[in-house]
């Protein structure tokens, strides 16, 4: 299971990097994850501009967190809290029948009900980590993890 | 132990599908034609659009209009309009070819007419009046030049040429939005606000011409 584990947190690390990195280079993705954050319909201009100057360097940061495995119960519980918002809004989104760009991996991906199940999925994955870390860190007796 | 790695792969192998699908991109289109503005444009907005959809309305009203004015005007950009009239919309392929009829008088025109589909969309799309809208914004001599236009074989032809166009580049719904530059296509989306879309725009138009190699 610790192995199991590693390959997870490095798996869930190197998708956030990738979506945050991604997001940043080129410079012109920064505008285009704007209009994709914009599409959605949620926030006034003003937050969607802020959220997406964070967003990338905070998946970057979440990214590189889970890679090293350094207090893994909680950003493996603060990854989950953030796909679980991602899901929020484009759950949302989608059931308004809006026309969004997904803005998750790269761009001019429309958001469909692929992305809800690659996001569910990928939240299962964060909750798994998170669940395993906690239970290890409460039950050391049972087996923990080699971090 | 066996079963969870295999699991692990498999998911694993999932994701890696999942994001060469976000990846994909269409290919390139040349750009023969750009009524919308001056075809030198550096950055060419490519919209499919059905005149009977109310995203293209929204689309039109609160972003393209906005384009036109302050980018088109000044020679920026140049929005190129493709017809992409769905089969389910009664009136669009007509009101297609007034807006294509409009674009053989001239671009101004074809402008006009596209303002005036849009802004009196639920009124024409009820009864398919698309004339009796137009006579209200276009003078006489316009009216009869467009009307002129209207039943020539080429106004059909390029309606036609649209759609495939389209197609070719995997528009399956209207409103799509395309941004040619620099030879490469971005697909954006529709539902932008305009202060963002702005700001998107002007990052590209303050570019630095590339410098040809010799």
């Amino acid at each position: 299971m610790t192995t199991l584990s590693r390959v997870l947190r490095i798996l869930l690390g190197a998708l956030f990097l990738y979506a945050g990195f991604t997001k940043l280079y080129p410079p012109e993705h920064r505008y285009l994850f704007e209009m994709a954050l914009s599409s959605y319909r949620i926030l006034p201009v003003a937050a969607v501009i802020a959220v997406a100057a964070v967003l990338p360097w905070l998946e970057i940061l979440l990214g590189g967190l889970l890679i090293s495995g350094w207090k893994l119960r909680y950003t493996a519980s603060f990854a989950s809290l953030l796909l679980l918002a991602f899901i929020s809004i484009t759950a949302s989104t989608y059931f308004r029948r809006i026309e969004a760009d997904c803005g998750c991996f790269g761009f001019g991906e429309p958001l469909t009900g692929y992305t809800l199940i690659r996001d569910a999925a990928l939240l299962l994955l964060a909750i798994l980590l998170a669940a395993h870390d906690w239970w290890t860190f409460r039950h050391p007796m049972d087996g923990g993890l080699a971090t | 132990m066996r079963t969870a790695m295999v699991c692990t792969i498999f998911f694993a192998s999932g994701l890696v599908c999942a994001l060469g699908h976000a990846a994909a991109r269409p290919q390139p289109l040349p750009l023969d034609a750009c009524p919308g503005g001056d075809r030198a444009s550096a950055v060419v907005m490519e919209v499919f659009s059905d005149f009977q959809c109310p995203g293209c309305a929204n689309l039109y009203q609160e972003n393209l209009r906005n384009v036109l004015t302050d980018y088109v005007a000044t020679r920026r950009v140049c929005v190129l309009f493709q017809e992409f009239p769905l089969p389910q919309h009664k009136y669009a392929r007509m009101a297609a070819s007034y807006a294509v009829a409009a674009l053989r008088v001239s671009p101004a025109i074809q402008v006009k007419v596209i303002d005036t589909l849009y802004s009196t969309q639920a009124r024409w799309s009820e009864d398919g009046q698309v004339e009796q809208v137009l006579t209200e914004t276009l003078t006489n001599e316009e009216m009869r030049r467009v009307s002129l236009w209207l039943e020539h074989p080429e106004v059909e032809a390029e309606i036609r040429r649209d759609l495939e166009s389209g197609k070719e580049l995997g528009v399956r719904s209207t409103p799509t939005v395309f941004v040619h530059y620099r030879g490469t296509i971005r697909r954006i989306p529709s539902t932008v606000q305009w202060e963002v879309l702005r700001r998107y725009l002007d990052y590209l138009v303050s570019k630095p011409p590339v410098r040809e190699k010799r």
